[in-house]
């Protein structure tokens, strides 16, 4: 009876005392939370996971099918929504293929993790606190520049009162309500100038940040937001960094034999063909891959052919094809190893080139009036010029309007398939204006300057799952 | 049932041991209607020795002086100890032991009254699920209990039926289970496969929160509460069961699919339209533009072919399914004294489904003890079994042609899967040399999919009077379910060739499911005149564990099968590192809680109740709502025990109940999982859900440091949903009960309701979702139970019984969105939950042929992506079930009928959509229905509901079919023979042969198999079988 009595006890007494913690039981298998970035070399595996995120290859295919950039082969063609302005929020087309607020929010998720965790991670090896500097740098870095992509996608151009969206400094699940360009550049500017004084100063790693590919960035912004003393002053730094390619190298870099002009790019594999934006991988040399889009007649037209370097990297008149019967200009700049190779339409993506910084430095030149003689617009242009066209003859330009339009046709040329043809015209207020041979049919020739759908809408979706978001004007 | 023969077996009570006897007690036993009761059994108290009842009643039995009392007992009725006193006549009334069950509610904590309860409960007999031959007896329970639905989705023996109490109660949590207690004990559901049902004695269902205050969090979608049988003091019962039967396939003809002269006829019709059909039906045909081309021997040769193909018309159905045997032995052994009582049994089942590799056996035991010493009183209750199950493959393949399931329909009846030998057919399928069935075969044949079960069930209580109406308590149980898996694919074999590395596969796995409970109370319970209380104080923990480990082998040794021996190395295909094709993972959780609850009755008449309990738990991470108080009460007025009920003859009971509470919902809580090799088991993952959670990525190319990225964001804020319920009951008894209605209407609202809520872009996780704590979700009803003995006489008794519950779901508010997708159906506020949401189809344009749809504005388009989204395609949640009833007992044959029913259902057929949707990949692939043949457009001005079949339909409205059901879910006549009794002493006490059938027949519009499931959609299910036994019970 005693003997009962006390093991009852003893039952209650233990089951009570033994189960203070029965409900903080945690996890034990789970690698999440502090666990995950837990050690400065967690944080740069997250870094890496971030950068793989972030791609352009969204920017190019916009560019070159809202504009007048490529036309339709006619061997296969689903994009009428999208390459002939008919899009809405629902817009599968956008849906599928231009959803750029999932991706960039996601690259600024994974490192505002890292900025997080980054302050209370152990650094305890060798070299770990000079690479938690670099880190935060490389997140600040992404961080403004997935920003700045979703400015160029969802908002207007540059005006202080202007609508930008959430700029996110801390992950967040809840609604967010779209900012002020004002404030949402100067919060982009700050990550960016921080990054620029963390990340290595040097070219030794092209594939992640440095501070050549932040200063490009920097130029970039600085052009879209039409502050043309620094846009000047930013490409002038990483054109004296990284000079033009000659005439020699220049193919090189779009067969990746080298990385002249380049000082930030995204390293492809067979799992990410760029190439098959315009054209797909070919079973055999009989049965070369689907052309989907052709380069333009109007784009095609304005190289000249023989002497200027940059037709044959960028565009090809393939007599295979032409043999075939079937639609011979193609897209060259992507095609990667050749024809039913491993890595066919398999080429790296080319994020900053000095091309580029020239291109803004004389715009900003000749926004400030700087249009001709020793660093001028006129001199950047030629000097570009000098650099693709066999024996070119330097230009001379008389007045702001002609050197910009000169300008804004070199940037067509020189940057064809990089993703820039749409935003700049929507940047400086101009219309796509196809050539009736380029457009799938007439009513797709112009989209007027000024469009609302130079801005794409916010998708459906978001509106759904975000109520604070406001859609762009003309898509209610 | 059970009891009846146990208590039958009894009445010949063998006199043994006799002692000294110097006083005769006699008497008379009735009924309650004052008829003499024959056969009743007069048992000397705490001894095995007594008589029985003569046919008019009448026993006379010899007492020795130390006899204090006497026990009665018999069939049907309960049991009455009647102290002796200086007494010689003793007369006895016994009352129907239905009323027995009637008049407690067994909470889990305790029994009790049903006079003072004031919840929402039912109770249900052990014979309702007892003999009953389904390997998971929660399997049973459908139509049995108003207000829970049970629904079957897998014919599999073994597999756990789907219960919902009152609704769906939550959005994330949609399809979780009840809480199940098995002798205070709980245990997992959807988990009974090696569990012996034969051993229950009771099922209670608690529905509402004052009925499952004591469970508080686990408690939130209502409580199944088991006990076991118990001993009798001064009886030894011994029983033998034994079943035998099949399982069969159900009735598969109202698919109306084609036969090999309809298919092949289509083929051609859909090839001469220029479907682009590569089927024979077409290729082969003499009126294909080709034939005219071909010389005169390939043109023979197609017309060979074709006549070939005509003689053959191939009914898989019975290629596929079988007629499964099933057998059953169980034996128990019960008794004791006042002091000492046990119930030990051995059981054994076996049942091969319908399918070809299914079956199930098991292996189980109990012992139950029950021993008092002084004021303390021990119960032990244990059960431990073993279980092997074969599974089919078709349900691990889901989606694919080697799905028996799915392929029954999709072959095309003029493909032969034998040779003339009997040896299988198989090898690549083409359209025109069809093997699809040859190829299934053959993969059933090789593939071997084995589950392996250890299941122990185990609680000790102990109470302690420390004083008269102070009582302590401790309750420690322990549930765990060991488990070894094996999934194998024989090298060589065909389908062994086509696996990974050309050599079959071997995975197995392990698992352990723990759950430890311990209850400690201390419980007051005091009389004063008029006056009852009752109070206890609790304080329980419950602590799960779960582990797995498992691994995956390739390339094996074609000369052995189902092992890992002789397994060969594996290419590591140029890499520098291999893949891991093992792995383990673990998890825990625990759960706290402190509670208190108190009754009090005034006179018999009126009773208050209340509960306060706060629950804490770690599968909750956020500090601040780990923990929630919450509370209950209730009010019952018993009528019939006030003065002015006195004076009528027609109400016998009056009772009037009323509760409310909060019931939060731990079981809900989202949960993620971990992938153990294999696949055969998984770890939950806990608290996943609530933490940012990393995986690994390599999608970076630019650096050769391997790349780590969130998976989910994780909700730090998630906190428990609570149910607020509300319930208003009334139970009223006419004739002397001869009648019983209970009827019972109720609220319950789902607060802090967890949502899958997608998930804005800025999070980082745009086009995905996170569970959170949003909105407001109803549940609203009715629930009527009716039972009324028609007839009861000494020789014929008719009862009737029904009973009819009205759900309406009604999603009240979702925060911050109105409305999201999920898969076939939306989540949209103001609408019930389950709601399909899909293109509205109209039918075939007469003009053009092509499918006609609505667009968002009600104008008609042939172009699907311009077609609107509707959501008043109704729910697949049923608003209206119930079951009726019919016992009849004709002297000693005893009829009992179950129907079940649900309506106001709605569920996808996915199986119709295929068969009917004509386009050339579905006819080259799939066999059509023969709707097809009529209702199909062919030419302008035709007025049909299917496109041409240049146009596909796609999968819309078309497909959603009213799924409700009137099943003859159960039958059973038995016959009771008498004891046997030899030179005085009783061999057979007790005699019964029954014959049953399950799952008998069904009434629907539906068309297939099976409109029952637990599902938005009807595709590659294993459908329940029809089972016909045969069984004998004998008592000894």
């Amino acid at each position: 009876m005693k003997i009962s009595k006390l093991l009852l006890l003893a039952a209650v007494v233990v089951s009570s005392a033994s189960c203070k913690k029965v409900i903080e039981i945690q996890e034990t298998d789970l690698i999440a939370g502090a666990t995950a970035l837990k050690t400065v070399t967690n944080n740069e595996s997250a870094i890496i996971g971030a950068y793989g995120g972030f791609a352009i290859e969204m920017d190019i295919l916009l560019n070159a099918t809202l504009s007048d950039e490529v036309k339709t082969a006619g061997e296969f063609y689903n994009a009428g929504t999208t390459h002939e302005w008919q899009y809405s929020p629902t817009d599968v087309g956008v849906r599928d293929n231009f959803t750029a607020i999932v991706p960039q929010y996601r690259t600024i998720d994974r490192v505002n993790r890292v900025l997080q965790a980054l302050p209370k991670a152990d650094s305890t090896m060798a070299g770990d606190n000079q690479k938690k500097a670099r880190l935060r740098g490389e997140a600040l870095f992404l961080r403004a520049f997935a920003h700045f992509q979703l400015f160029r996608y969802y908002s207007g151009n540059y005006n202080p009162d202007g609508l930008a969206m959430p700029y996110m400094e801390t992950p967040a699940i809840g609604p967010q309500a779209r900012i002020k360009m004002g404030p949402y550049f100067v919060k982009m500017l700050a990550d960016l100038t921080e990054a620029k004084t963390l990340v290595p100063n040097n070219l030794a790693d092209k594939n992640r940040a440095n501070f050549l590919a932040a200063t490009a960035l920097h130029a970039r912004i600085a052009l879209y937001m039409r502050d043309w003393p620094t846009a000047e002053a930013q490409s002038t730094i990483y054109i004296n960094g990284l000079p033009l390619a000659t005439a020699a190298t220049f193919p090189g870099i779009w067969t990746d034999a080298n990385t002249n002009e380049v000082a930030f790019q995204m390293v492809r594999t067979t799992a990410i063909r760029i190439g098959s934006l315009f054209r797909g991988t070919s079973a055999s040399l009989a049965q070369i891959g689907t052309v989907v889009w052709s380069p333009s007649d109007k784009l095609f037209n304005t190289y000249d052919q023989a002497n200027d370097v940059r037709f044959n990297s960028y565009i090809k008149i393939e007599p295979l094809l032409a043999a075939a019967g079937r639609p011979s200009r193609i897209v060259q700049k992507y095609a990667g190893t050749g024809y039913a190779t491993a890595n066919e339409n398999v080429n790296n993506a080319k994020v900053f080139r000095t091309a580029e910084m020239y291109l803004i430095r004389a715009e900003a030149r000749a926004e400030q009036n700087k249009i001709t003689g020793a660093n001028s617009a006129e001199s950047d242009l030629n000097t570009l010029r000098a650099a693709r066209i066999t024996g070119y003859v330097p230009e001379v330009f008389a007045t702001k309007d002609a050197v910009i339009d000169a300008i804004i046709l070199e940037r067509f040329k020189e940057l064809a398939f990089e993703g820039h043809r749409f935003w700049d015209l929507k940047r400086r207020g101009l219309a796509v204006n196809r050539l009736p041979s380029d457009a799938p049919n007439p009513t797709a020739v112009t989209l007027a300057a000024g469009s609302f759908l130079f801005t794409l809408p916010i998708p459906q979706t978001e509106i759904l799952a975000n109520p604070a978001i406001q859609q762009n004007t003309g898509y209610n | 049932m059970r009891k009846f023969f146990s208590i039958l077996l009894f009445s010949f009570g063998i006199l043994a041991g006799v002692s000294a006897q110097t006083k005769s007690i006699s008497g008379k036993v009735t009924d309650e209607k004052g008829a003499g009761l024959a056969g009743v059994s007069v048992i000397i108290t705490g001894t095995n020795q007594g008589t029985t009842t003569n046919a008019n009643g009448v026993y006379t039995v010899s007492v020795n002086d130390n006899t204090k009392s006497l026990s009665f007992s018999n069939t049907g009725y309960s049991t009455q100890d009647v102290a002796i006193g200086s007494r010689k006549t003793i007369n006895v009334s016994l009352k129907s032991s239905r009323v027995d069950l009637e008049e407690v509610v067994i909470t889990g904590y305790g029994r009790e009254k049903k006079t003072q309860f004031s919840g929402a409960a039912t109770t249900l007999s052990a014979d309702k699920v007892e003999t009953v031959p389904v390997g998971a007896f929660d399997q049973t329970l459908q139509g049995r209990v108003a207000g829970m639905q049970v629904n079957s989705g897998s014919g599999q023996p073994g597999s756990s039926a789907n219960i919902t109490i009152r609704g769906i109660q939550s959005i994330s949590g949609a399809g979780a289970q009840p809480l199940y207690i098995l002798d205070g004990v709980p245990m997992p559901a959807n988990d009974m496969q090696t569990l012996n049902a034969n051993d229950f004695e009771s099922i209670t269902v608690l529905k509402d929160a004052s009925a499952a205050a004591l469970y508080g969090a686990r408690g939130g979608l209502g409580v199944i509460v088991i006990t076991t049988k118990k001993g009798k003091a001064g009886t030894n019962n011994f029983t033998y069961r034994t079943q035998f039967g099949f399982t069969q396939p159900p009735n598969p003809s109202n698919f109306n699919m084609m036969n090999t002269e309809q298919i092949l006829f289509y083929e051609e019709r859909a090839g001469l339209a220029g479907a682009g059909i590569t089927s024979p039906g077409w290729i082969y045909s003499k009126k294909n533009p080709s034939y005219a081309l071909q010389t005169p021997a390939v043109q023979a040769r197609r017309d060979f072919l074709l006549d070939s193909l005509r003689g053959i018309n191939s009914n898989f159905y019975d290629v596929l399914f079988r007629q499964g045997l099933s057998q059953t032995h169980d034996l128990n052994f019960s008794g004791g004294t006042d002091k000492t009582k046990f119930y030990i049994s051995a059981g054994m089942f076996d049942q091969k489904g319908t399918d070809l590799n299914s079956r199930l056996r098991r292996y189980t035991t109990r012992m139950n003890i029950d021993h008092t010493v002084g004021k303390l009183n021990v119960n032990f209750n244990n059960s431990i079994g073993y279980s092997i199950s074969n599974l089919t493959e078709g349900e691990w393949l889901g989606n694919s042609a080697r799905n028996p399931f799915q392929i029954v329909w999709r072959a095309k009846p003029y493909e032969n899967p034998y040779r003339a030998d009997g040896s299988i057919i198989f090898g690549a399928n083409t359209s025109s040399v069809p093997k699809v069935i040859g190829n299934t075969l053959e993969a059933l044949q090789n593939a071997f999919w084995q589950n392996r079960q250890i299941k122990i069930h185990s609680g000790l209580t102990m109470a302690y009077k420390l004083l008269p109406y102070l009582t302590l308590k401790n309750t420690v149980g322990i549930d765990v379910a060991s488990e070894t898996g094996i999934r194998a694919i024989n090298a060589n074999s065909y389908v062994g060739s086509l696996q990974t590395f050309n050599a079959g596969f071997n995975t197995e796995a392990s698992s352990t499911n723990a759950l430890l409970i311990n209850t400690a109370a201390v419980i007051f319970n005091k009389k004063f005149g008029k006056h009852d209380v009752e109070t206890g104080g609790y304080f329980e923990v419950v602590r799960g564990y779960q582990k797995a480990l498992g691994f995956f082998l390739y390339n094996l040794d074609p000369r052995l099968s189902l092992t890992g021996q002789g397994a060969g190395t594996l290419p590591t295909g140029g890499t520098p590192t291999y893949p891991q094709n093992a792995s383990s993972a673990k998890s825990g959780y625990g759960i706290r809680s402190f509670f208190a609850s108190s009754r009090y009755t005034y006179n018999n008449k009126y009773t208050v109740n209340g509960s306060i309990r706060r629950d804490g738990t770690s599968r909750i991470l956020n500090e601040d709502n780990k923990e929630i108080t919450t509370w209950a009460a209730g009010f019952t007025w018993n009528a019939a025990r006030e003065s002015f009920f006195k004076n009528q003859n027609v109400l016998s009971d009056l009772k009037l109940r009323f509760s409310y509470g909060q019931t939060p919902n731990i079981g809900s809580i989202t949960t993620g999982g971990f992938g153990i090799s294999g696949g055969l088991y998984g770890v939950t993952n806990y608290l996943g859900p609530q933490i940012p959670s990393f995986g690994t990525s390599n999608a970076f190319y630019g650096s050769t440091i391997a790349g780590q990225v969130p998976t989910t964001p994780g909700n730090p804020n998630l906190k428990i949903e609570t149910i607020e319920k509300s319930n208003i009951g009334i139970d009223l008894g006419f004739w002397r009960n001869r009648g019983t209605l209970t009827a019972d209407f109720y609220r319950n609202i789902t607060n802090d309701l967890f949502v899958s809520q997608p998930l804005g872009a800025t999070s980082g996780f745009g086009n995905t979702s996170l569970p959170i704590n949003a909105g407001k979700m109803s549940n609203k009803g009715v629930e009527l139970n009716l039972s009324v003995d028609v007839i009861r006489t000494q020789k014929f008794d008719v009862t009737l019984g029904a009973n009819h519950a009205i759900n309406i779901n009604k999603i009240e508010d979702l925060g911050a969105v109105n409305e999201y997708p999920v898969g076939t159906g939306i989540i949209r506020k103001g609408l019930p939950f389950g709601s399909h949401y899909t293109q509205h189809y109209l039918g075939a344009d007469p003009a053009t042929g092509r499918p006609t749809y609505k667009r968002a504005d009600g104008t008609i388009t042939t172009n699907i992506s311009e077609a609107g989204l509707f959501a008043d395609f109704g729910t697949y949640l049923p608003k209206h079930t119930g079951g009726f009833t019919a016992d009849v007992r004709i002297s000693r044959i005893t009829i009992s009928a179950l129907f079940s029913y649900q309506f106001d259902v709605f569920r996808y057929n996915n199986v119709e959509n295929w068969t009917t949707r004509g386009i050339s990949g579905y006819t080259n692939a799939v066999n059509q229905n023969t709707i097809l043949l009529t209702e199909q457009w062919q030419k302008p001005g035709d007025n049909k509901y299917y496109p041409s079949p240049l146009y596909d339909k796609g999968f819309t409205s078309a497909d959603i079919q009213d799924a409700k059901f009137l099943r003859f879910r159960n039958l059973n006549v038995s016959y009771a023979f008498p004891g046997l009794n030899k030179n005085g002493r009783s061999v057979i006490k007790s005699a019964k042969f029954y014959v049953q059938g399950q799952n008998l027949w069904i009434w629907s519009p539906w068309r297939g198999l099976d409109p029952e499931d637990r599902d938005n959609i009807s595709l590659n299910e294993f459908p329940n079988p029809r089972m016909l036994v045969t069984g004998i019970d004998i008592n000894f």
